[in-house]
């Protein structure tokens, strides 16, 4: 439809997007072709009449810009789609390096710096960092726990003694506390990237823990 | 306090305004702009579209494409059932709150 398009119609569409430059791509094609369908199949004098009402492409830009600026400031709106990009995606990325590869490969220093830079980034909400610190000690508590339980059910049961210095008693005794960090931190790592790598590294709108 | 208080008043309310509109009929941009120009809640054109391009991310409103009589294919935007509860509660709390405002901005009579 193009084609037939009067030259002052051509002329105010290629002005509307030049002076549209700098607006979000999804809003500037919106306002070109909504402007488009408006002035699409109007001759030349009613389509200046149109244009006259439309007014100044500068102004409908400036207005444009303005509009689509108040979209990237900080708001609650559910579905604001545009955060601010994190500055580098280096620091998320190494965190969860240290905490998937590092546990292995540089026990305990690796997984604890990881999980440092981790809470420096703000690619992860304070809620998630929180988690990531706790699960470890967490998980080794609660295993410890039912450690426990299960010694304290089979001294009652049975008249074996016990003893906690002997691996893989009870639920696997202590050398199992000791091990689960190792099964937990890579997970924790493996978590983490993915709910960053979801949100494009983008920040969690938490504030950084410090 | 800023002088412009018109502005901000439009800022709060304008996009009920387009939900309003839209509860009435699905509307083509410009049937838009026209009122809301019309009615100085917008400026120009140039506004509405950011607007209209916020309502659908956030699932108010929707588009679909109708050929019109004269010939191009006008893109219209209607309510979702999202946007619809979305202004029934802007109804409710806004006559109160208007009510509200004015008991204290009201000059007082002799």
């Amino acid at each position: 439809m193009t084609n037939s398009l009067p030259t002052v119609t051509s002329a105010y569409l290629a002005q509307l997007e030049t002076n549209l430059s700098g607006v979000r791509p999804d809003v500037r094609a919106e306002i070109v072709a909504g402007i488009r369908e408006e002035l699409d199949g109007l001759d030349t004098d009613a389509a200046a009449a149109r244009i006259k009402d439309l007014g100044d492409p500068a102004f409908i830009a400036a207005e444009a810009k303005a509009a689509t600026a108040d979209d990237a400031a900080p708001s609650s709106s559910p579905a604001a789609p545009q955060t601010e990009p994190v500055p580098s995606r280096a620091l998320p990325i190494t965190a969860v390096l240290l905490l998937i590869v590092g546990t292995f490969v540089v026990p305990v220093i690796g997984p604890i710096v990881g999980l440092v830079l981790m809470s420096f980034s703000a690619a992860w909400s304070r809620r998630e960092k929180i988690v990531a610190w706790l699960a470890p000690l967490g998980a080794s508590a609660v295993f410890g726990g039912m450690n426990m339980l299960v010694w304290a059910l089979s001294d009652s049961t049975s008249n074996t003694t016990v003893n906690p210095l002997v691996p893989f008693s009870g639920l696997g005794g202590w050398h199992a506390m000791i091990l689960l960090p190792y099964l937990v931190l890579p997970l924790t790592g493996i978590v983490l990237f993915v709910r960053a790598n979801r949100r494009n590294w983008q920040a969690a709108g938490a504030t950084p823990l410090s | 306090m800023t002088a412009d208080v018109g502005t901000q008043l439009r800022k709060g309310v304008v996009e009920y305004c387009v939900l309003g509109l839209l509860s009435r009929e699905p509307m083509y941009g410009w049937q838009l702009s026209e009122q809301l120009v019309a009615a100085q809640m917008i400026a120009s054109i140039g506004t509405l579209y950011p607007m209209l391009s916020r309502l659908r991310s956030q699932g108010l409103v929707t588009t679909y494409d109708e050929a019109s009589a004269s010939g191009p294919v006008r893109k219209y935007y209607q309510l979702t059932a999202q946007g619809s509860a979305q202004l029934e509660a802007f109804r409710l709390q806004w006559e109160p709150f208007a009510a509200t405002v004015l008991r204290f901005v009201e000059k007082e009579t002799q």
